[in-house]
């Protein structure tokens, strides 16, 4: 074979790829490199000038209260959705790998919730929580727990945990569709071997299962706490923080409010800058933690 | 793996079939009452089915628009989208596979490391970027408001998704079929268009339907980058009735509204449930 560069497959294979990578580096590789630059100025309104500021945002940061609160509910979500979530995602995805009497129909369920617009999600639940008409009270009630009957979005007590527990709805489905990649990827034989010592369900489960599934438990958990600091479409629609006096507040919303409200530019894009380093941070934590222990 | 379950098993089974179907059925029944039953509470069926509803919840109801124009609006922009997607990253992915040049991999990793970027943190950049690009005649207000703004922007954040799965499929794709095709004459195009998409099909599809329902749900960039009540997508639309009909009356109505935006994704995934757990599989294994 010679060795003769083939100028017609260099021009094509250009050809390919400029469409994708002008639209990839304009539109989404150069404003996140961007962003760390407008970081550093002071900028608000449109019109007005960027004047370089250095770290004065990040400082102005360390010392603003509301977003420290912001950040304790995005940790109070996380923590939240990680209780409703993790275990009855393995325990689903742990029994649906049975066979199981109307297993189909069940495994045929489960994602559904996970392809509904978070709008309808948010939408559908406010419904649910109507104080007046909605399901969960009617529920309750019927039950005899009328005394539990509350106006769950309009409470600063209840808002953040209501708002989670669709959240939860919304993606449970996705973490038992996780799970369930893990276990099918457990061989069988491993199983039977275990079942031929006399193990019973249960043992297998906590003894063999759960401990082969732990790269995907640490998986969850790295998604879970990016979803809980990114969480801002449910909040924003079902309880903005200006109707809940602050009680909903999360870092995007606030980010939000900065940025496209107030045109605060140059402080919003340090807020994401700073929730972008939480993200890493914790994930490589994570990561490192988990491999020692 | 033969286990027998035993029958307490079925009762968070069926519990969590109940939470998941039940507010579908619920929302089905409702949404063909009047406000008065609404209020009278959740579990009596109508009496008479207000058909109306979904006609007001489409056309608008005393001054309010209805969900019709934003129906419209996310059609237009999911199907140019998602076929400019899949033409743009299937061109890229197909180059970066099977034309391995110096840097060819850096690329390709440059490409899937996006789908570990946080949107929000680009997000200012990026509406000031395409607030201030002006072309006269085709954007003389920028490119906020604007539907080739918002088209070019769900195809470039959906590129990393797109490339990755894509890359999977056509690294499977056997070299020598390209070269074989190439002896018996066909160009560079012909090989690309005529043996390798038709083989890079099953990809095409799995990327395709992800794609689909992910813009057709996508809810902060539009919130971001429209303002113009025109130019809102369904779940724009959607938002901004729930968020005004709070202070109105006509929650028969609301309930059509909400159920003609779930129809639409009931119906994809019943119909596309094997592909949607690849993409889905595939994505989140990634990370």
């Amino acid at each position: 074979m010679t060795r003769r560069r083939d100028w017609n497959a260099v021009g094509f294979a250009a050809l390919l790829l400029t469409p994708g990578l002008l639209l990839y580096g304009l539109l989404v590789l150069w404003p996140m490199e961007q962003a760390f630059w407008v970081a550093l100025h002071r900028w608000r309104g449109l019109s007005g000038r960027m004047t370089f500021v250095g770290l004065e945002n990040f400082v102005a940061m360390a010392g603003d209260e509301k977003l420290r609160v912001a950040l304790g509910h995005n940790l109070q979500f996380f923590l939240l959705s990680l209780c409703l979530v993790l275990p009855a995602a393995i325990w689903f995805a742990n029994t649906l790998s049975g066979e199981i009497r109307g297993g189909e129909f069940f495994r045929a369920l489960y994602l559904f919730p996970n392809v509904v617009s978070i709008v309808a999600v948010s939408t559908l639940w406010m419904f649910i929580y109507n104080p007046n008409w909605g399901l969960l009270n009617a529920s309750l009630k019927a039950v005899g727990l009328g005394g539990a009957v509350t106006t769950w979005l309009a409470d600063p007590r209840t808002v953040l945990p209501a708002v989670c527990v669709s959240y939860a709805w919304y993606a449970l489905g996705f973490y038992i569709l996780l799970f369930r990649g893990g276990i099918q990827g457990i061989s069988t034989e491993i199983l039977e071997a275990a079942a031929v010592d006399g193990a019973t369900g249960s043992q297998v489960f906590a003894r063999v299962v759960l401990p082969l599934l732990a790269d995907f438990v640490r998986l969850s958990v790295i998604y879970l706490f990016i979803n809980a600091l990114n969480v801002f479409s449910l909040v924003w629609i079902m309880a903005p923080p200006s109707g809940t006096a602050g009680a909903t507040e999360v870092s995007l919303t606030f980010l939000f409010q900065k940025g496209f409200i107030e045109q605060q530019f140059g402080y919003a894009t340090a807020i994401g800058g700073v929730t972008f380093l939480l993200v890493l941070g914790l994930t490589s934590g994570v990561n490192r933690l988990w491999k020692v222990g | 793996m033969h286990r027998r379950l035993s029958t307490w098993s079925y009762v968070p089974l069926c519990g969590y079939a109940l939470i998941v179907l039940f507010p579908l059925v619920w929302l089905t029944y409702t949404s063909l009452k009047s406000t008065p039953e609404i209020f009278l509470g959740p579990w009596a069926l109508p009496r008479a089915p207000h058909w109306e509803n979904f006609v007001h919840a489409w056309q608008g109801s005393s001054g309010e628009p209805g969900l019709g124009p934003y129906f419209l609006n996310s059609v237009v922009i999911t199907g140019v989208s998602v076929v400019l997607i899949l033409m743009v990253g299937a061109a890229a992915t197909y180059s970066l596979t099977h034309y391995r040049f110096r840097g060819s991999e850096l690329i390709l990793n440059l490409f899937t490391s996006g789908m570990a970027f946080p949107i929000f943190l680009a997000a200012v950049p990026l509406f000031l970027l395409l607030n201030q690009t002006r072309i006269p005649g085709l954007a003389p207000k920028g490119f906020t408001n604007h539907p080739v703004g918002l088209v070019a922007v769900y195809v470039a954040y959906s590129l990393p998704f797109t490339v990755f799965v894509l890359s999977g499929f056509f690294r499977a794709l056997p070299r020598e079929l390209g070269e074989a095709a190439r002896v018996d004459g066909a160009g560079h195009f012909a090989v690309f268009h005529r043996v390798m998409m038709p083989l890079a099909r099953p990809g095409l599809i799995v990327a395709g339907v992800f794609n689909v329902i992910g813009i057709w749900n996508e809810y902060p960039l539009a919130l971001v980058l429209l303002s113009d009540r025109e130019r809102f997508t369904l779940p724009l639309g959607l938002a901004q009735i729930t968020q005004r009909q709070q202070y109105s009356v006509d929650f028969g109505s609301l309930f059509a509204a909400l159920l003609i935006v779930l129809l639409p994704a009931f119906a994809v995934y019943l119909a596309f449930q094997r592909q949607l757990r690849q993409g889905l599989t595939a994505g989140a294994l990634k990370g």
